[in-house]
């Protein structure tokens, strides 16, 4: 039975600590993808407002690259948000013409410039697109915000495998001790009382037909 | 026995309950101070935006009481994002000029002014504010973390307590319990009154239970001689005998629980890539010169079906040379190796070398499976084992596509592929613990399959169409459909988790359905009903796609074909045999299933490139339909042939035999 309790033991504790660390993974994974939603839809509504006032300037005549007053809008709103990693508007061609990394500009917008990034579409008042505004999340920042959580949830995971394996350890123990009791081995007596309560029964059963059978002489 | 099974999974169930309770709850705690700031940033790009183009208008000289259409400007804030609960534009004094407000909504009606964050922007004027923009969103922090954690702890609980329970039972069924199992089945049986327990072996407290009861059997018989020719004495035994069943010894039975765990991991662990599998090869898939994207997302999967379904012959004889036990640790060790590849695959010939690995590996595992316990069961206890075996991989069709799924979506493709890999393994590590390293098992009578069998079982046009038309039909709807066309279009508007959980419910209803079906078709010679009701309820559940909203359509689609292939499953396969046996008599009944098997398989190579094909050609609706169409037509052909062939076998009620 000693093997058993350790068999039992060996597979329920792997079997616990898995389901709590992929519930860890979960939440934290869960609370992950709201975070890089709220912050992307951030993202977007940066991104379209910079495309607003650059279809603006466009509307009057100005054309993108001469949009100097871009760069100090690009550095304003980099500078208003520590999570915004780079502010880039590149033109119809995807080439950057003004960004809050200088150097960036003159190169061309391919990869994404971080975990996360949204895109706006610059157009024309005749409805052809003559660039986008790019804004990328800053990697560092959004891991430093989530690294917190990572410690936490791991932690809350270790402490419930830990107290779960000793929760098992117990029951497991509880229930080979009430086992041993229930059962009785050939050492400490004959048979488990029930099973000999059971057998009991059977005898008194034959008992009485083999009294029946003394009282009319059979045998 | 039961009562500690039941014990000891309660205590799995509620350590899991709090300590998953736990995790989830101090997430949340955290999760707040996390998400709250996030959401008001939100809140203020949304406020400077507008913020900004109220102060491009001062800038033009209308002051902001005189701004003309502000509120469709706040109103379309509003529409473009859902979550927040208002936007104003306010004069300097204070008051209100514009406003829009999520009224419609109760749940922000009913809400408080402390639940709602209002962030302001000013509206800049030449000499300083002259207004600003506020707006409002609510701190529903938690309800929202909850709401998306809700269904994935429950179905990782659903998914740990079924695996906590067939690992008790694979403890239990391990040699180190043999004293247990043989004392508590004792125990349980002496409380019930009965002593009709097989023999315990050689175990010293077994053996003096045992001794004690075939002291009752001996002074039973004795009694029994003593009363001959009394009829009172005679009868009062007979009661005592029947009451207590002293005279039925069964023998002892072999233990087949033991591989149950393995074939159970080893089915999870392909399972749970259910969900992703086509958009996994989709998005490794480019143009294929004559070949639509459709029909090459289709070749991996028809293409691991094919090796599955033509090596069965060959690894039936592979696996009993071997050994089954270590044909199914080698089998799940190459599948491991092949979930790690396809996790790593760069390519679509990569990715489609390793789903072969998989394959192969796959393969083996099933026929090694299936070979361990034919060779360890008789005819007549073959079902009961089958049934142990079916019910594994029932149970690992309701497990695996949830939580493949939920891993998929949270984690990545790549990493669920990393966890069947891990899956594989521990099934490996199970069946090297418990199943035997040598073999010596006595093989009882079987065939290999012959295809030169085939078309002496398809002359006879109803057993031909009961292969063809139900058989084949049906695995092309749960391949090509359930496992191939769903995902991919589900996949365009919903997460892995969704499709995982709608494709669970398969083998929810099967493990429902099939028990009791199996038991009611048999008690009632209800095959051919059985049968032919099944494949028409599963061809016309393809009906719900047009007529609920996605993903309800589907999930209604995969749960109506789950209680429709539960209701012909058992009935089809007890028909194989009695048409089989009338068509060749001398074939043995282990390749008449073969072959029958086989050509079921076959099914599964055909439905997806068939579903693709029509796809092509048409739409995923009509390829849908099509399908639905076949599994239908299939059917109500195969009654047909049946009324028409006059057998006693086909009759709409036979009084058949259980295979």
């Amino acid at each position: 039975m000693r093997a058993l309790t350790l068999t039992l033991f060996v597979t329920l504790i792997p079997l616990i600590a898995a389901a709590l660390f992929l519930g860890a993974a979960l939440n934290y994974a869960s609370v992950r993808a709201t975070y890089m939603e709220l912050t992307g839809e951030r993202l977007g509504t940066v991104a379209r407002r910079i495309a607003a006032d650059a279809q603006t300037a466009l509307s009057l005549g100005l054309p993108l690259r001469g949009q100097e007053a871009l760069d100090r809008a690009l550095l304003r709103e980099g500078e208003a948000d520590a999570r915004l990693g780079t502010l880039s508007v590149a033109d119809g061609t995807g080439r950057i013409l003004f960004s809050s990394d200088p150097a960036l500009v003159g190169t061309r917008a391919t990869a994404p410039a971080g975990p996360l990034e949204r895109v706006a579409p610059i157009q024309s008042a005749f409805g052809t697109t003559e660039g986008r505004v790019i804004v990328a999340a800053d990697a560092e920042a959004l891991d430093g915000v989530l690294s917190d959580l990572v410690d936490t949830i791991l932690g809350a995971a270790w402490v419930a495998v830990v107290l779960g394996a000793v929760a098992v350890a117990a029951g497991l123990g509880l229930a080979w001790w009430r086992l041993g009791q229930a059962l009785a081995t050939p050492k400490t007596a004959t048979l488990p009382p029930a099973f000999d309560d059971a057998l009991h029964k059977v005898d008194a059963a034959l008992d009485a037909v083999e009294r029946d059978l003394a009282a009319r002489g059979a045998g | 026995m039961r009562r500690i099974d039941a014990a000891i999974v309660t205590l799995v169930t509620l350590v899991l309950l709090v300590g998953l309770g736990a995790v989830a709850w101090k997430t949340v705690e955290r999760a707040e101070g996390v998400l709250v700031p996030a959401l008001e940033k939100k809140a203020d790009a949304v406020a400077l935006s507008v913020a900004s183009l109220a102060t491009e208008a001062v800038g033009y000289g209308i002051p902001v009481p005189r701004f003309v259409g502000a509120e469709a400007v706040l109103r379309a804030a509003l529409d473009e994002d859902t979550e927040l609960a208002f936007a104003t534009i306010l004069a300097a004094d204070g008051t209100v000029t514009a406003e829009a407000r999520r009224e419609d909504d109760i749940g922000f009606a009913r809400r408080g002014e402390a639940d709602i964050a209002t962030v302001t922007r000013a509206i800049d004027g030449a000499d300083g504010a002259v207004g600003a923009v506020a707006v409002g969103i609510p701190r529903a922090v938690e309800a929202r973390v909850l709401r998306d954690l809700a269904i994935d702890i429950s179905v990782l609980l659903l998914v740990a307590i079924l695996v906590a329970l067939e690992l008790t039972a694979f403890a239990f069924a391990l040699p180190s319990a043999a004293r247990l199992r043989g004392i508590t089945t004792r125990l349980s049986a002496a409380r019930a009154g009965r002593f009709d327990v097989p023999p315990g072996a050689s175990d010293p407290a077994l053996a003096a239970m045992d001794r004690a009861v075939d002291a009752r059997r001996a002074r039973l018989a004795a009694l029994r001689e003593r009363a001959a020719g009394d009829g009172g004495a005679q009868k009062a035994l007979e009661t005592i005998d029947a009451r207590h069943h002293l005279s039925e010894r069964p023998a002892g039975a072999v233990n087949l629980a033991v591989v149950r765990a393995p074939v159970f991991l080893f089915f999870f662990a392909e399972e749970m890539t259910r969900p992703f599998l086509p958009t996994s090869i989709a998005s490794l898939a480019g143009p294929v010169p004559g070949l639509s994207p459709e029909v090459v997302i289709a070749l991996p999967i028809a293409l691991f079906m094919a090796i599955v379904a033509l090596s069965q012959p060959f690894l039936n004889g592979v696996t009993e040379r071997a050994g089954r036990g270590r044909a199914l640790r080698i089998g799940a060790l190459v599948a491991a190796l092949g979930y790690g590849w396809a996790s790593s695959a760069g390519s679509l010939i990569d990715f489609t070398l390793a789903r072969c690995v998989t394959a192969f590996g796959f393969a083996t595992v099933f026929i090694a499976a299936q070979g361990f316990v034919v060779d360890r069961t008789a005819a007549g206890g073959r079902a009961r084992g089958i049934g142990l075996f079916v019910s594994a991989i029932m149970a690992a069709m309701l497990c695996g596509p949830p939580i493949g799924g939920i891993i998929a979506d949270r984690l990545g493709e790549a990493t669920a592929f990393q966890v069947s890999a891990v899956m594989a393994l521990v099934a490996a590590l199970c069946a090297f613990v418990a199943l035997p390293r040598t073999e010596g098992v006595t093989r009882t009578a079987r065939g290999t399959v012959r295809f030169g069998d085939l078309p002496k079982l398809l002359a006879r046009p109803a057993m031909a169409l009961l292969l063809i038309g139900t058989a084949v039909p049906a695995k092309v709807l749960l391949i090509g459909l359930c496992m191939y066309l769903l995902p991919l279009e589900l996949a365009k508007s919903f997460e892995p988790a969704v499709i995982g959980r709608v494709l669970m419910l398969y083998g929810l209803a099967m493990l429902v359905t099939v028990p009791l079906v199996s038991r009611l078709s048999d008690k009632q010679g209800l095959r051919v009903p059985f049968v032919v009701g099944g494949g028409v309820a599963a061809g016309a559940s393809v009906l719900h796609l047009v007529l609920w909203p996605e993903p309800w359509g589907a999930a209604l689609m995969v749960l109506q074909i789950g209680v429709a292939q539960g209701l012909s499953t058992t009935p089809q396969s007890a028909l194989v045999g009695d048409l089989g046996r009338q068509a060749v008599p001398d074939l043995s009944e282990g390749a008449l299933y073969g072959i029958f098997r086989l050509v079921e398989r076959l099914g599964t190579v055909v439905g997806p490139l068939l579903v693709g094909f029509v796809w092509t050609m048409t739409s995923a609706m009509h390829a849908a339909f099509v399908t639905g169409g076949l599994v239908i037509f299939g059917a109500l052909a195969f009654f047909v042939a049946a009324m028409a062939s006059g057998d006693g076998a086909l009759r709409l009620k036979s009084a058949g035999r259980t295979p």
